[in-house]
Order: C-alpha cells, then sequence, then structure tokens
C-alpha cells in the first residue's frame, strides 16, 4: 500500500478525537469506538488489491489527498431552513446537520405511540443501557471499512425504535445535510439505527444532501433490524452538490417473516458509493433492494450489495438502473450468497446501465455463491444504449430527437421508480429524475 | 520420439554447458528442482538454438520475482516448485506393456464406458510399437498429406528447429512471459506441444488432434502450443482425450496461444480428464493452464470449446482479444467436478476492435463435496463500437455439500456495445428425475441423460466423435453423485 | 391372478393421512375409471403406485401380478410393467425426445435381457408409431415436452405408452386441458393399445372422456378411498347428480 495512514488527516484527526467524545464513561461504546478504528487501520484506505473496491479505489483515492475536518471540531454549521434540493414532505421529520441532530428543522411532534425517533446523543446520555449490544452490533468492520471509520466517532444521529405490532402511519423523514461550515472540508457520519418491532411496519424516507461549494465527506453508517413480520420500507435519496464525497455503509438484518423494501436513488456528487449488506437471518425473511442512478460530468457512482441467504426460504431480489452521461461512471456489484442448508432460496438480481456517450463507463460485478442445491436463483446484466426503434416511434409520433431521448431515458429509471409504492415518496423521486434529466438538456 | 542417439551427439556439441549436478545424459530425466541448470539442460535436450535458450532464461530469471495467485477461489497446499521433475525423457513404447492384458482393468473398464476403440486404447495404454503399427502408419500418412498442403503441423520443439521465424515471430506475443506466474514458469520449462500454422486460403482438410503425435508425447507437464491462422485459413484443432490420464507429475502448467489474420478461424477444442485425486481429493493433477487468442485479422473467428472433468484443481480462462474489426470469440464450456475437486475457471473476451462479438456459454456441474467457479471478463474498450456480447452461465448442483460460483466483470466503455448477462443455478428437480425413473431409466441413467440436456449446447459445439466421447465422459464423471 | 391388487392402503403426506384404506381389484384387460372431486386423494393414489417420493405408505399393500411393490424403485416398477400419464408432465430441457424414448426402450430390453436396440429398426419403430398417432417427426426432436401443448404433450404420452407396452397404465387427468378433437385423438390412441393383458386406470372427473374411452368399471372416489364402485352407467349417473352424496357420506 503506497498510504500510509497515519499521514491522511481525516484518519489523524479520528484516531485523536475518538478517545476524548462524550460517552467516555461508558466502557462498551470507548470499547466500540476502539475496536472499529482498529479494524478500518487493519484494512487502510481500498487501494488496487482491494477486491471490493477493484472499480473504485482510484475514484476514492482522494480521502487520502484532502485534509477533511471532522465535524466535531469543525465548528457548526448554520442553517435556517431546509434547502430546496430535498424533497419536500409533511410530517414525521429527523434532520441531522452534520451528523448532529438540528432541533430547530425537525418535527417529531405527532409521532403515534409505540413509535420512538431519538437523536442518538441525547439517548446515549439518558439511557445509554437501551443501546449497549445494539448500536455498533449489525456492522460488519471487517467488510465495510468506512463504516469502521465512521464509527470510531459515533457521537450522535437517528435512533428509530418500533414497538412490536405498531404501525407508523405516515413516512418518517429522517435528512442528513452536509455543509463545510469554514474554509476546511468537513466531514460528518450521520448515525442511523432502526429497530422495528415484531410485526410493526413502517415507512422511511432518508435524504442525503451536500451543500456548499467545496468538498464534503459524509460516510453514513445504517444498522437495521428488522424483526420478525415486521415490514420495512425504506427509500434513500442523494442530490449532493458537485464535490460532495459520500461514502455509505448499511447492515440490515431481516429475521423469520420479516420485509426490507428498499430503493436508492442516487444523483450528483463527485464520488458516491452504496456498500449495503444485508442478511436474511430467520426463515421466509424478504428482501428487495431497488435502485436508480445517473451520472454525468465526471461523477462515480458505486452500489455494493452482499445478500446473504443464512437460512432455508428466504426470498430476495436486486434491481438496479443506471444512466452514465459525458464521463460518469456507474459501478454495481451484486453478491447473492446462499449458504449450506439454505435450501428453498429464491434470489433474483438484475441490472441495466444505459451509456450515452462514449466517454461514460460502467463496470458491472453480479457475484453468485451458491452452496445449497434446491434454489432458484438467477442475475442477469444488460449494458446498451436506448432502443433505435422506440426512438423512431417517437419520432414519428411528432418528438424531437432530444425529446425522445430523454423520454426513453426517463422510461428507463421510472420503470424501477415505479416500484415505490407510497406515493407522495414516487411522484417526489420522478420529480427528481425529470429535474435531472432537464438539467441536462439546459447545458446540452 | 526422441531418439537417444542424437540426444547424445547433441550434448557432445555443447559441452560447455556445465550442470550443477552429477548427471549421466543418457538418463531419462534431470534431477528434482528448478534452477538454470535445468533449464540449459531442457535446452540442450532439445537441441534448440541459443535464441530460444535466452528466451527461457528470461523467463526463468522474470519467474524469481514473481508471486503465486493469490485471488482465484481455489484451496491447496503450498507448492513446493523444487518438489518436482521438470525433464524426463519421453516413455519408450518397448518398456510398456506388451498388450492390453497387463494393462489395470479398471483402466480398461473406463475406457470400455467411453467407447474407445480397441486400438486407440492401446495406444492410449502405452502398449508397444509394433502393437499399435497401423496408428502410427496412420499418423504417418496424414502428415505427409498435410505436408504437400503447405501445413504445418509438428511438436513444439521441431518448430524451433525447423521454422525458427514463424516461432520468433509469434511465440509470446500473445501470452508474454510475465503475463502470470504460471505461463512465466512455463515459458522457462515447457518441454512440448504443437506447433501449427496454416497456410493463406487454406481449410485444413482434417481435424488435427494431438492423438496423432502420442508416440513422441511427454506427459504434457508443461505443454507450449502455438497455432498460426493466415489469411482465409481455417483449422481444428482437438486437444486431450476422454481416457483418463495420470502422470506421477502433480503440477501441469500449459500455455497455448492462437493467432488468426484477416478472416481466419481456429476452433479449438479441449477434453480434459486428468486424474482428479481419490475421494478426499489426495493426489490429484493441479492444471494452471493460460490458454489465450488473438484475433488480429478482420473478420478472424477463434472458437475454444472445452470439456473439463478432472484434475483436482483446474484454473484456466481460455481468452480472446479481438483486435480486428469484425473479429468474433466465443467460448463453450463444460465443467464438471465431483468428489473434492475445486475448479476456477472461465475466460476474457476482450473487445478492442469495431463491431467485434463474443460469445460466452458456461455450464457448469458440482456435485459431491467439490467447488466450482466460473470468472469470466467481458470488457469493451472506448473504441469498441457496435461491439455485442451475450453470455449465459448455469449452473447445476447435485447434492447439498457442493458450492457453484460465479463471478462475472462486465465492463464497458462504449456506448454503442451491447452486453448481456445471465446466470441461473439449479439443480436436478424431483420431477424431472422421478419422470424419467417412471419411464423405466434408473436414478443414475436419469441424471446422466439430464446433465447431457443441460449440457446440450456445449457438447454441439465439438467436433462429433469428440462428442459421443465427451456425452459418455460426462456420465461416468457423476458416477456415484446420486443417491 | 389380478393384475393389481390395493388391499387396505393408507397413506400420509407429511403425516396428514389422505388414502384411507383403498381397496381395489383390477383384473388383466380391463379400464377402470377413477372418479372424484378435487383434492381426496386420487392423484395421491396413481403417485403411490408408480412410486413417487415424498408419500408415506403406513398400512396395506400394493400387488403387481401378485407380488407386493413396496420396496420397488420407480424404474423398477416401470419395468416391472407400470405407466403413469402424469397430469402436468414435466419438461427437461436439451434432451431430444427421441433421445428420450431410446434411453426408455433400452432400459426396459434390458430389464428384459434383451440387447440394446438396433439405431435403424429405432427409427423405423418410432417413426411408425408415431405416424400413427399424428404425431410429426420434427417433435421427436424437440426437447422432452419443452414448450409442448397441451395436447402435444398428452400425444407424447401414449407414443411411450405404444413404445413401451406397459401391462398397467394410469392416466391422471389426462383429458385436463384438451379441447375435443385432442381428446378424440388421445381416446383412440389409448384405445387402440387395449389388450386382453393390458389394463387401465383412468383418472377423471368429468364424464366426457369416459365416452370415448369406455370403462369396464367405474369407481367413485371420495374422502380418501373408494365409496361404491359399479358399470358405466354409474358416471353418466355422478354427471347427472355430482358427487355431493359421496362427499357428505365421506
Amino acid at each position: 500500500m503506497s498510504v500510509v495512514l497515519s499521514e491522511i488527516p481525516v484518519v489523524t484527526a479520528v484516531t485523536g478525537l475518538s478517545p476524548v467524545l462524550p460517552g467516555g464513561h461508558l466502557p462498551w461504546l470507548t470499547g466500540l469506538r476502539q475496536a472499529a478504528l482498529a479494524a478500518f487501520q487493519r484494512q487502510g484506505l481500498p487501494h488496487r488489491r482491494t477486491e471490493a473496491f477493484k472499480y473504485s479505489f482510484a475514484a476514492l483515492g482522494v480521502l487520502g489527498k484532502l485534509d477533511f475536518v471532522p465535524a466535531l471540531i469543525a465548528g457548526d454549521a448554520t442553517l435556517e431552513a431546509l434547502p430546496a434540493a430535498l424533497p419536500a414532505f409533511d410530517g414525521h421529520k429527523v434532520v441531522l446537520l452534520n451528523g448532529s441532530y438540528a432541533p430547530h428543522l425537525s418535527d417529531r411532534a405527532a409521532l403515534p405511540a409505540g413509535v420512538e425517533v431519538q437523536p442518538l446523543a441525547s439517548l446515549l446520555a439518558r439511557q445509554p443501557e437501551r443501546l449497549e449490544g445494539l448500536l455498533g452490533s449489525l456492522v460488519q468492520y471487517d467488510e465495510q471499512p468506512f463504516a469502521a471509520l465512521a464509527s470510531g466517532l459515533v457521537d450522535d444521529g437517528v435512533v428509530v425504535l418500533l414497538e412490536a405490532g405498531t404501525v407508523l402511519d405516515r413516512p418518517l423523514h429522517i435528512v442528513a445535510i452536509t455543509l463545510t461550515p469554514g474554509d476546511a472540508p468537513v466531514m460528518a457520519q450521520p448515525r442511523l439505527l432502526i429497530k422495528a418491532g415484531a410485526g410493526s411496519a413502517a415507512t422511511i424516507l432518508e435524504s442525503h444532501v451536500a451543500l456548499g461549494e467545496t468538498e464534503t465527506l459524509s460516510l453514513p453508517v445504517a444498522e437495521i433490524l428488522v424483526e420478525p413480520n415486521a415490514h420495512l420500507t425504506h427509500v434513500k435519496v442523494r442530490n449532493d452538490t458537485a464535490r460532495a464525497l459520500h461514502v455509505a455503509s448499511r447492515t440490515v438484518k431481516v429475521l423469520a417473516g420479516g420485509v426490507y423494501q428498499a430503493f436508492a436513488l442516487s444523483l450528483g456528487g463527485a464520488v458516491a458509493r452504496d456498500d449495503i449488506a444485508v442478511e436474511l437471518a430467520g426463515e421466509q425473511a424478504e428482501a428487495h433492494l431497488n435502485g436508480a442512478y445517473a451520472a454525468r460530468d465526471y461523477q462515480h457512482m458505486d452500489t455494493t450489495i452482499h445478500m446473504d441467504h443464512a437460512v432455508p426460504n428466504g426470498r430476495s431480489s436486486q434491481v438496479y438502473k443506471g444512466v452514465l452521461a459525458d464521463h460518469g461512471r456507474g459501478v454495481f456489484q451484486g453478491k447473492v450468497t446462499v449458504r449450506k442448508g439454505a435450501q428453498h432460496t429464491d434470489g433474483q438480481q438484475l441490472h441495466k446501465a444505459l451509456l450515452l456517450s462514449e466517454s461514460a463507463e460502467v463496470d458491472v460485478k453480479p457475484e453468485l455463491k451458491i452452496y445449497a442445491d434446491d434454489v432458484t436463483c438467477s442475475h442477469g446484466a444488460a449494458c446498451g444504449e436506448l432502443d433505435d426503434e422506440a426512438l423512431f416511434y417517437l419520432r414519428a409520433r411528432g418528438l424531437d430527437e432530444a425529446t425522445a431521448r430523454d423520454l426513453l431515458i426517463e422510461g428507463f429509471l421510472d420503470d424501477v421508480v415505479e416500484q415505490v409504492e407510497n406515493d407522495a415518496i414516487r411522484t417526489v423521486l420522478a420529480g427528481l429524475v425529470r429535474a435531472w434529466l432537464d438539467a441536462r438538456q439546459e447545458v446540452a | 520420439m526422441v531418439a537417444t542417439e542424437s540426444t547424445i551427439q547433441t550434448v557432445k556439441d555443447i559441452e560447455r554447458y556445465k550442470y550443477g549436478f552429477e548427471t549421466d545424459i543418457e538418463s531419462d530425466r534431470a534431477p528434482k528442482g528448478l534452477s538454470e541448470d535445468i533449464v540449459r539442460f531442457i535446452s540442450a535436450k532439445k537441441e534448440e538454438p541459443e535464441w530460444m535458450l535466452e528466451w527461457r532464461l528470461k523467463a526463468y530469471r522474470h519467474w524469481l520475482t514473481m508471486e503465486e495467485p493469490q485471488w482465484a477461489s481455489l484451496h491447496y497446499p503450498p507448492i513446493d516448485y523444487q518438489d518436482s521433475y521438470y525433464y524426463a525423457a519421453p516413455k519408450r513404447r518397448e518398456d510398456g506393456p506388451k498388450s492390453l492384458d497387463e494393462v489395470d482393468p479398471e483402466l480398461l473398464a473406463t475406457y470400455e464406458k467411453l467407447g474407445i476403440p480397441l486400438k486407440e486404447q492401446e495406444a492410449l495404454a502405452g502398449v508397444a510399437v509394433d502393437a499399435v503399427f497401423d496408428s502410427v502408419s496412420v499418423a504417418t500418412t496424414y502428415k505427409k498429406k498435410l505436408n504437400d498442403l503447405g501445413v504445418i503441423f509438428c511438436s513444439i520443439s521441431e518448430a524451433i528447429r525447423e521454422h525458427p521465424e514463424l516461432v520468433q515471430k509469434y511465440l509470446g506475443s500473445v501470452v508474454p512471459q510475465a503475463d502470470n506466474f504460471f505461463s512465466c514458469l512455463n515459458s522457462a520449462v515447457f518441454t512440448d506441444g504443437s506447433f501449427v500454422y496454416i497456410p493463406k486460403g487454406l481449410r485444413c482438410p482434417m481435424e488435427l488432434s494431438t492423438y496423432f503425435r502420442i508416440n513422441e508425447k511427454n506427459t504434457g507437464q508443461f505443454e507450449r502450443t502455438l497455432i498460426i491462422a493466415d489469411e482465409g485459413a481455417y483449422v481444428s484443432y482437438l486437444e486431450g482425450c476422454t481416457a483418463p490420464q495420470r502422470d506421477e507429475n502433480q503440477l501441469h502448467a500449459a500455455v497455448v496461444e492462437l493467432v488468426t489474420l484477416d478472416d481466419a478461424e481456429i476452433k479449438y477444442s479441449t477434453v480434459q480428464n486428468w486424474y482428479p485425486g481419490d475421494e478426499n481429493g489426495k493426489g490429484g493433477i493441479y492444471n494452471f493452464v493460460t490458454k489465450r487468442a488473438a484475433c488480429r485479422g478482420r473478420n478472424s473467428k477463434v472458437m475454444w470449446t472445452q470439456v473439463e472433468t478432472g484434475s483436482a484443481i483446474t484454473w484456466k480462462y481460455p481468452s480472446c482479444i479481438l483486435q480486428g474489426d469484425g473479429s468474433v470469440g466465443e467460448f463453450y464450456s463444460v465443467a464438471i467436478t465431483n468428489n473434492r475437486q475445486q475448479a476456477d475457471t472461465g475466460t476474457k473476451m476482450i473487445h478492442l476492435g469495431k463491431n467485434t462479438r463474443s460469445k460466452i456459454i458456461s455450464k457448469g456441474i458440482s456435485a459431491g463435496r467439490s467447488e466450482q467457479t466460473y470468472r469470466g471478463q467481458v470488457r469493451i474498450a472506448a473504441k469498441a463500437s457496435g461491439a455485442r456480447n451475450f453470455t449465459q452461465c448455469d449452473s447445476l448442483l447435485i447434492g447439498d455439500q457442493c458450492g457453484a460460483h460465479t463471478v462475472p466483470y462486465i465492463e464497458s466503455r462504449n456506448p454503442s456495445a451491447r452486453t448481456e448477462h445471465e446466470a441461473t443455478a439449479s439443480r436436478i428437480s424431483d420431477d424431472q428425475l422421478f419422470y424419467c425413473m417412471q419411464r423405466g431409466l434408473s436414478a443414475e441413467e436419469a441424471v446422466g441423460l439430464i446433465v447431457n440436456g443441460f449440457c446440450k449446447e456445449v457438447l454441439q459445439t465439438l467436433p462429433m466423435e469428440f462428442a459421443v466421447e465427451a456425452q459418455k465422459l460426462v456420465n461416468i464423471s457423476l458416477e456415484g453423485s446420486v443417491g | 391372478m389380478a393384475l393389481i391388487e390395493i388391499q387396505n392402503l393408507h397413506a400420509s403426506v407429511d403425516g396428514k393421512e389422505i388414502l384411507k384404506g383403498v381397496d381395489l381389484v383390477i383384473e388383466p384387460g380391463t379400464v377402470h375409471a377413477l372418479m372424484g372431486p378435487n383434492g381426496t386423494g386420487k392423484s395421491t393414489l396413481s403417485n403411490i403406485i408408480s412410486g413417487r417420493p415424498g408419500y408415506q405408505v403406513t398400512e396395506g399393500r400394493i400387488l403387481l401380478n401378485g407380488e407386493d411393490i413396496a420396496d420397488m424403485e420407480p424404474d423398477q416398477r416401470a419395468n416391472a410393467g407400470i405407466f403413469l400419464a402424469f397430469q402436468y408432465p414435466v419438461e427437461i430441457p436439451g434432451v431430444a425426445s427421441s433421445t428420450f424414448l431410446k434411453a426408455a426402450i433400452n432400459a426396459k430390453r434390458r430389464f428384459q435381457g434383451l440387447g440394446e436396440i438396433d439405431a435403424m429398426e429405432f427409427l423405423k419403430l418410432v417413426k411408425g408409431k408415431a405416424k400413427e398417432l399424428g404425431i410429426r417427426d420434427d417433435m421427436l426432436k424437440r426437447p422432452v415436452n419443452v414448450g409442448f401443448s397441451g395436447g402435444e404433450k398428452k400425444r407424447a404420452d401414449i407414443l411411450q405408452m405404444a413404445l413401451l407396452q406397459p401391462q398397467f397404465a394410469i392416466l391422471d387427468e389426462t383429458d385436463s386441458g384438451l379441447d375435443i378433437d385432442a381428446l378424440r385423438v388421445v381416446s383412440e390412441g389409448v384405445n387402440s393399445l387395449r389388450t386382453a393383458e393390458r389394463s387401465f386406470l383412468v383418472i377423471t372427473h368429468y364424464q366426457r372422456l369416459l365416452s370415448y374411452i369406455v370403462p369396464d368399471v367405474v369407481h367413485v372416489f371420495a374422502g380418501g378411498k373408494i365409496v361404491r364402485s359399479g358399470g358405466p352407467e354409474l358416471a353418466e349417473e355422478l354427471e347427472a347428480k355430482g358427487y355431493a352424496d359421496y362427499v357428505s357420506a365421506a
């Protein structure tokens, strides 16, 4: 490895800060932070031989070069109102600014009984025993180095606890905003911990927005536990400004009969990676991960998924679609593991990419590791351009070429967006796709 | 066969080579171990010119700086490269069994099951020359005919001596010495292999098979093959055979380079049934092969077909570099692993020219406690407009103790290129099994039939006689896997 | 001696008893119809006779020519002369129908101590029978049941029957999914195979098929056993009155 960890400012900063964070009187918390940091140091920043980052280590190389300053010492950012770039929603809202809870922007008043949404720092201060053994328990430190780095500083975020049988009436909107307070580029690690109790149901919309003209680094870490027969719908939207870096790690554990339905829309930013590890740990568990991403200019977007079928009768699917324009680069690594004995697993995966320019690139690695024989598993990956027949059809109906192309591209992505059940959220997502296309048209 | 007389003569001519060990040049093999001296020894035995020895030494010196690859999903105890023989003279027929009566009956039973004709059985079992007089004369007749057509088909050693310009032009041009650890080793110590050159415009009238050279063949431990199809030429080449092959040398690292010029086509078929080891995988052959085709010419085409059922460990990725505009690369593979075999195999299709096409059909069958991985790469370069790739990988798992994995890398940089990849994993359904049994087929027969159906798309690309034998081989390879 | 004798057969699937004491005697050269509402165990009976795994016989026995078949594997029962025409024949990709037929014929010949069938003889035999049944040559080249219509699948089964010459053939809901023309062709095929030695068990819940394949004996199957037996007129009675009486009694 050519990069020496001790010379990377952000790593040094994290290593220095970690021991002096709030919660130092909780041995389990300090232990967690130290172990996490040690795990990061074992792996270091990804390099040429790091298989999991094969297609992204170069784009992430910038992490070793810039002086990112952890938000805790960067000073407070001020934000009066939610930015326009965010999906607008009425209802339950929790906002994190550079990873810290922003009460003046949040609204938790109308939460129904049985639904607890707490800032992490607050819970750690008042009732830390509720988090012991839960916080940090799902993260795969040796597979997700950035989750390990972020966990070295874990101090604030959002904790969502749904009591057994509770149904959340309206979507909960969790917003993570990254904004550089001063001159130095800031690093934040918004933390999300969700525990959906047995038989509960909820829809959560997680929005990430990086603002400003300078580089920012967001290392979100989400730990999600779906207990037996719970149903969790989780939509993530990322819409960053041009210099933003975003490396998100998510670990989900679904217990017997539980359903985890996820969608991710990825737009903007400079480099973004969604690292999602799902374990179907109980029988009849289900996980469906859909996503759409659109990269232009020199944007780099990486989705890396590991779907782990640990026991029999699990069902999973992954459907992701990407549009790459200009010098955009898309990476999709979807791995499905079926462990020995995980019979009657149904695991499906599909990735489709549309390349719109000669400089765009897409790298796809759909992987299957199968150790049980009575399974139905398949994966598909297709990459190509817009269909000439379809283009001609539209033009023959009077649409000009640019409009026709945009319509087809929109249709291509909307195909996955349509899978989102919540009408309001779906409308917002479709709107964002449309806005992305319009913005391109203006430049063109 | 390499006669002893000429070897002694050669050594007398090159007495300036000093050996680091006491040797009797008449001995059949060099002592165990690998060193520069062994490389020189091999080169001398092969009566090679100076430039060839230099080429080998360059590879050997580079190999010393290389590390064995660890990325494949293979687990094996570390190989002691010094604990192997790197040269052994071809076995003399006079020392072999006098007739099939002296051959291991189990081996004969396998030949029977594979439907191998008696005469071929004799050749395979190493029965003495005069008993296979027919095969020798058959081979000689063909060689004459080929010579008349301008086809060069001989051992690589003969080519180095007789056709140095061709060898120098193409050897190492498709698989550079330093390409990988095993190709580098091979470049230093290869001892056998085929050289084929098909002249412009000629469609080679017969399938070329290593069988024709069986009398001069070594055990094939480090084979080096080079096939060149000049403009407009066509050749179909068969490598290996369905008969189980044993070898006291555990490590096999072959290199095969194919070159097609404008409008030329090479069809390369392999059936591999090297000794897979016992039920615990002990003692089987390790087969690390680098095979690559450079489709340099416009509209040139290379088709790789393989049926891999043997070896304890298989590591091979026959690939095509589609340089010429309109060039086509195809890869058809059936890999069967049983007991404790491990295979990490696949292909690379690199699209460089315009309007290139590639097709990959991979059928993997895992049984017993074996592990099989398909590892493939399809790369579309930025300038490779109009490229088309279609990949289908299917895995069939027999029993719940084996593993079947698929690791494809699909990298596309051109917007007008289209890639399509599909992979499935399944098993033989109870319904299919019961249906066949209800029609009177035993469980094993049923599995054989269904598995052959599963592999059909690949098996039908093999030349006819190979295909029939391959089907039988598929059945035999799955013996004991059901029930 | 009876060809098939089923004595007090009780059987379960996953611990649930489906067959509750089936008694049935089938003499050689006879056609028996088994009729009854859905879900009563008719298919279970045919699956158990042919030896499909997944069922537990808890009591009783099945005799073929006086021999208890309990310990015989499905292929042994097939070679001994039992044929099951499936309700939903499964597809076997990549295996040409003619290849499959040859393998099945050879399996039977091996059982009978004969050598493998000669290639030319096989072709002649298969094409001849196929023609009689209105099966085109190209269907023989297609993989077993892949892309076959309902009628084509049933015809393929009749062809297999004609080639394998079973002693006892069970037709499991052969008429499901067939239009009148296909029904006629299938029935003609079955009728042409009726001999003094061969018997059929036709499982159906519509009387329609039985107008073409006229049975010697009709049984009503309800509640996991045979509750009434009679001549062909019983089928017409069921057509008119339905199964209600038998279901409530069961």
